[in-house]
């Protein structure tokens, strides 16, 4: 009996040995974050064992999370922005499934986290450039007009550059306006702008969460060569009813959200309308202007159905316009215009097992441009547009411990509506850009990737993704001599292929962990783009065209480098970054010298010329997560560069948006339970632009000659934004806040355009030649917004 | 637009001076000598004053048309020696006021012409220009004849403006593609005026069809402010004359992109861009008009 138990004890012992030597062997502890009252999923949650807080993880869109450590006894802790921490004791000793409910925290307008920590600490993915920005974050930020803006804040990240003064356009480490490609739920949004991009196209209440990636971006995503910007749709509540929403000074925001079925389905609707016009009528009655004729609007909405644990559908949608009216006073020309964009995503989740999850979307995206306008007898509509079907199957495979793989499939069917006009007489005569006809394609994307924990300190995430773009009929490829006259066209049959381009694109990264607190990334990235938008105005046009890759334009590449080092300091109290990058981008494209737009019965495509483009930087971040005080700092020093052999005489020119130091502060203070501050502050070195270096006459007017192409730099740019947010005492189950703001508190006269003004004849020596400085918003411009939540 | 609240500011921009490019701005028209201007560009803030005027202007340069074969030199020709023609079409052309001409502009005003040479229809022009080692050169054409069908006017949209017309024009395109326009309006005894926005046309998407269409009165080029309850309108009474010349497609251009620059200067939503010369090696234009004539009394 002795011996046996020895015996036992020997083997207990030794099992205990070979367990611990497989403690290397790691379980895995997967399962879903959610909101304990409402059930629904958090997207962006972090997760770490206290014990090991290298071993991290962060939910994906449907609120799933998978852990992998060695077997013990850990403190798992939960953390979402707006919930309170979550601790909980987890014992790991097999795979594992794991319910996690996040309590709101209060949930108080004034109470929410003022800036997000970056989940997990930025020294543990392998991801760079990548950042998570909870929508709560930005509401304490001043934002013009009171209108809380992603884009904006976007814009404050190191390595992105704003598109001009109170503009949302955003350039990514010396890419283009087209080249960054933003989602919302998985539908792509082609024109992201409102009001010629003073606001963009996303009511912050109807936002769960928004992720930028800068160009080192994964296997998945594609299509587009310098960022991706993911934007999830709330979902509603499962269990009670809810309502948000805010007044400010020129729109007004409402949500509802609730359940259908409760724990079964749900469902939120949001609407946010501006009223300018409606504000604006009554006092401008009978002047000269007669009012603002021009609003725009959004509807989000988003249906959510559990069928069971391992089957979640949603259906979602937007919708959202800019519509107004321009007219002479005497009435000789009234015009119409509307634009804007819609969307639908039908989204199927499915969870085969702890190891393996499935993500279905089919998508429906639209963008239209319309411009009619009724003069000396014609009515003329201009229309431009792009409509996309897509569905997209993506599944996620943690075949081990070591590994997580990601693999799917995409396709997307594009009609892409040229700029087109047609005019009819009142007697029935009839006009129209007729050779200029819808485009169409189809897109195609095999993707695989994986995330190999190699060791316990290197982390290699290897993807692949093999793009394939195919141009297809109805199409007639015309060619033109000299005189704009077509001599040639062959016509290609409905569906019959007209060109097709195929592209592997690699995606490398890998992180070394040097301690526990910091860490080395590099990538290497390469990526196709298919889909171009070329402009030449100061800010992208609501009236641009998309144009696809196709017998006339080669598609866009880009191959990017980059390096970083990333800290975390004091237990993820501070965590800082420094990240160089360089960027190579081929077939790249802008108008040719001396293009105009007029009326052209051409496509578009034969207006561009193409190049190379080149951008480096260094990228510096430092944020403070937690505390009263939070923030972060922000530093860009890069150069970006065009080559084009038939603009600026084949020399290399600075792009438009190459900007050597850009600096974003960003602050926020909680002073008590009732007062919070924020803060912004920029600067940015002047924006490039070319200027008349001499002059001449013709017709005895002035003509300019100009010098190198954006070889003039404009003065700098620099502003200050306050913003102050006053809590207000619970009352009847509506909490609601008052936030004032201050857009560019000192008054800074940013500069918009430079240009030399003339008038006067020029033989007759009354001519005055006098260099301007075009500034948008350059006052203090204060605003008040009322928040309310109701519960 | 309310949001748009934009301002203006003056600035002072230290501009490199660039390179000195040659300027050309010629025409010739059926039945009418070549007049050549040749200047210099000047750096964009060169003061204004009559020297500057006088120092701009290219002197002693080998300029030639050569047309069917045959060449002709032209020769240059001070303001004082100008003939009554020559002024005549200067003022026509190129749209200078005949004080430019006189002594009294403070000025001599320099173009290059010949006696030996007159514009012909359908005729194509090559013009080469040599001045200390550099050469322009350009080819333009007198386009056949492309004249309007008829003018009319139509009132005042509002019916209390009774004073005012809106001129109209019925036009019919030939069936060939590629025929392109400028116009010009004369109000009783003012100088002709090209369009003020837009001055040409051309029938890319017109082709072959017949259009009616409102016609712009012509306006001075340079004004501090366009009056806009007026911009377009002719009055009850006057006589109006449009010269409608038929131009080809380089000099379409140049109009077209010239006056797009100059509309979107300093706009924020303008496109920057420049003019598209059709001259080799310079800046400016050769440009042919085939030219008709037709007028309307208003009543």
């Amino acid at each position: 009996m002795r011996i046996s138990f020895y015996t036992l004890f020997l083997i207990s012992f030794l099992w205990l040995l070979s367990s611990s030597a497989s403690a290397q062997e790691k379980y895995t502890l997967s399962g879903r974050v959610v909101d304990d009252q409402t059930g629904e999923a958090l997207v962006g949650a972090s997760l770490f064992f206290q014990e090991a807080p290298n071993v991290g993880a962060v939910t994906d869109v449907l609120g799933n999370y998978t852990l992998s450590a060695p077997a013990g006894a850990y403190t798992l802790i939960v953390r979402y922005i707006g919930y309170n921490e979550l601790k909980q004791s987890v014992v790991l000793k097999q795979n594992s499934q794991l319910l996690l409910g996040l309590r709101p925290a209060t949930y108080d307008v004034q109470e929410v986290e003022i800036v997000a920590e970056r989940q997990p600490p930025l020294t543990e993915t392998a991801a760079m450039g990548q950042l998570v920005l909870p929508m709560e974050t930005l509401k304490t930020l001043p934002v013009l007009f009171g209108e809380t803006d992603i884009l904006k804040t976007v814009q404050l990240m190191p390595g992105v550059q704003s598109g001009g003064e109170g503009n949302t356009g955003f350039y990514v480490r010396g890419g283009g306006a087209d080249q960054n490609l933003v989602l919302l739920d998985n539908a792509t949004v082609y024109n992201p702008g409102h009001l010629l991009n003073f606001f963009s196209v996303f009511n912050s209440d109807a936002i769960e969460n928004t992720t930028l990636i800068k160009g080192n971006m994964p296997a998945r995503f594609g299509g587009r060569l310098s960022s991706v910007l993911d934007v999830e749709m709330k979902e509603g509540s499962l269990s009670d009813y809810s309502a948000e929403g805010g007044i400010g000074l020129i729109a007004s925001r409402l949500t509802l959200q609730g359940p259908i079925a409760k724990d079964k389905a749900s469902f939120v609707a949001s609407g946010r309308r501006t009223y300018i016009d409606v504000l604006a009528n009554p006092f401008l009655k009978g002047t000269e202007q007669g009012g603002v004729p021009y609003h725009f609007y959004d509807l989000n909405g988003k249906l959510t159905y559990v069928i069971s644990d391992k089957d979640r559908l949603s259906l979602s949608g937007y919708y959202g316009r800019d519509v107004g009216q321009l007219k002479l006073s005497d009435g000789r020309f009234v015009s119409d215009f509307q634009w804007g964009n819609a969307s639908a995503t039908a989204r199927w989740s499915h969870i085969f097992s702890d190891k393996l999850f499935m993500n279905t979307s089919a998508v429906l995206s639209n963008y239209g441009f319309q411009f009619s306008w009724e003069f000396g007898g014609y009515t003329t509509i201009v229309d431009t547009g792009v409509r996309d079907y897509s569905l997209h199957v993506d599944f996620n495979y943690l075949p081990t411990v070591r590994h997580a793989i990601q693999y799917g499939v995409q396709y997307t069917n594009h009609k892409l509506r040229p700029r087109t006009g047609e005019a009819e007489g009142v007697e029935g005569d009839q006009f129209s850009t007729d050779r200029i006809n819808p485009k169409f394609a189809h897109q195609t994307a095999l993707y695989i990737s994986d995330d190999w924990n190699v060791t316990d300190r290197l982390l290699v995430s290897l993807g692949l993704r093999s793009s394939h773009f195919m141009q297809v009929g109805p199409f007639s490829l015309y060619e033109f001599n000299e005189n704009q006259i077509a001599t040639d066209s062959i016509r290609y049959g409905s569906g019959e292929k007209v060109k097709s381009f195929h592209a592997l694109e690699p995606r490398v990264s890998f992180r070394y962990e040097l301690n526990k607190e910091a860490s080395v990334k590099a990538a290497f990235t390469q990526s196709a783009q298919y889909l171009h938008l070329v402009s030449n105005a100061y800010t992208t046009l609501p009236l641009d065209v998309w144009v696809p890759s196709s017998a006339l334009v080669q598609p866009q590449r880009a191959t990017q480098y980059a390096l970083g080092y990333f800290r975390s300091i004091d237990n993820n109290q501070y965590e800082g970054s420094a990240e160089v990058y360089y960027k190579d981008l081929r077939n790249q494209l802008e108008y040719r010298e001396g293009y105009s737009p007029g009326p052209s019965n051409r496509d578009l495509e034969y207006e561009f010329v193409t190049g190379s483009g080149k951008s480096y930087g260094i990228e510096l971040f430092l944020r403070k997560n937690y505390g009263n005080l939070q923030g972060w700092i922000g530093y860009t020093l890069s150069r970006t560069t065009r080559t084009f052999p038939d603009l600026n005489e084949g020399k290399s020119f600075p792009a438009r948006f190459d900007r050597r130091h850009d600096l974003s502060v960003v602050a926020s203070y909680k002073l008590n339970d009732r007062w919070t501050f924020g803060g912004t502050f920029v600067y940015g070195t002047g924006q490039t632009t070319t200027l008349p270096v001499r002059r001449y006459l013709i017709e005895g007017n002035v003509n300019y000659q100009y010098g190198d192409r954006n070889s003039f730099r404009m003065e700098p740019t620099h502003r200050l934004d306050l913003a102050a947010t006053l809590g207000v005492a619970k009352r009847r189950n509506i909490e609601s806040s008052w936030t004032f703001s201050v857009y560019n508190v000192y008054g800074r006269r940013n500069p918009f355009l430079y240009y030399i003004d003339n008038n006067g004849e020029g033989y007759s020596q009354n001519i005055n030649l006098q260099a301007k400085k075009v500034s948008i918003i350059p006052f203090p411009l204060p605003s008040v917004t009322w928040n309310f939540s109701w519960k | 637009m309310l949001l748009l609240s934009s301002c203006e500011e003056n600035l002072s921009l230290d501009i490199p001076a660039g390179e000195e490019r040659l300027v050309v701005e010629g025409h010739i028209e059926q039945e009418t000598p070549p007049i050549v201007i040749l200047t210099r560009s000047v750096p964009v803030f060169t003061e204004v004053s009559p020297k500057a005027f006088e120092d701009a202007f290219v002197h002693n340069a080998q300029v030639i048309v050569t047309t069917g074969g045959q060449s002709y030199t032209l020769q240059e020709v001070a303001s004082p020696a100008f003939s009554e023609e020559l002024k005549e079409l200067l003022t026509l052309q190129f749209g200078l006021r005949k004080e430019f001409f006189d002594t009294a502009a403070g000025f001599p005003f320099y173009v290059y012409t010949t006696e030996e040479l007159r514009g012909v229809v359908g005729q194509s022009y090559s013009l080469r220009i040599s001045h200390e080692g550099r050469v322009l050169t350009s080819t333009t054409t007198i386009p056949q004849l492309n004249p309007i069908d008829s003018l009319w006017t139509m009132p005042h949209p509002l019916p209390e403006q009774d004073s005012l017309r809106i001129l109209y024009y019925q036009y019919s395109d030939p069936d060939t593609i590629g025929n392109s326009v400028r116009y010009f309006t004369k109000r009783n005894q003012e100088p002709f005026y090209p369009g003020l926005f837009g001055s040409v046309f051309n029938d890319e998407l017109i082709n072959g069809g017949t259009i009616s269409f409102p016609l712009d009165r012509g306006e001075p080029r340079g004004q501090e402010e366009v009056d806009e309850d007026l911009y377009g309108y002719f009055g009850r009474g006057d006589t109006v004359t449009v010269r409608w010349a038929a131009i080809d497609l380089p000099h379409y251009r140049f109009w077209f992109s010239l006056e797009s620059e100059q509309n979107s200067n300093g706009s924020p939503i303008g496109s920057p861009n420049t003019t598209r010369s059709n001259i080799n090696g310079g800046m400016g234009i050769w440009g042919g008009y085939g030219v008709t004539y037709h007028t309307i009394i208003i009543k």
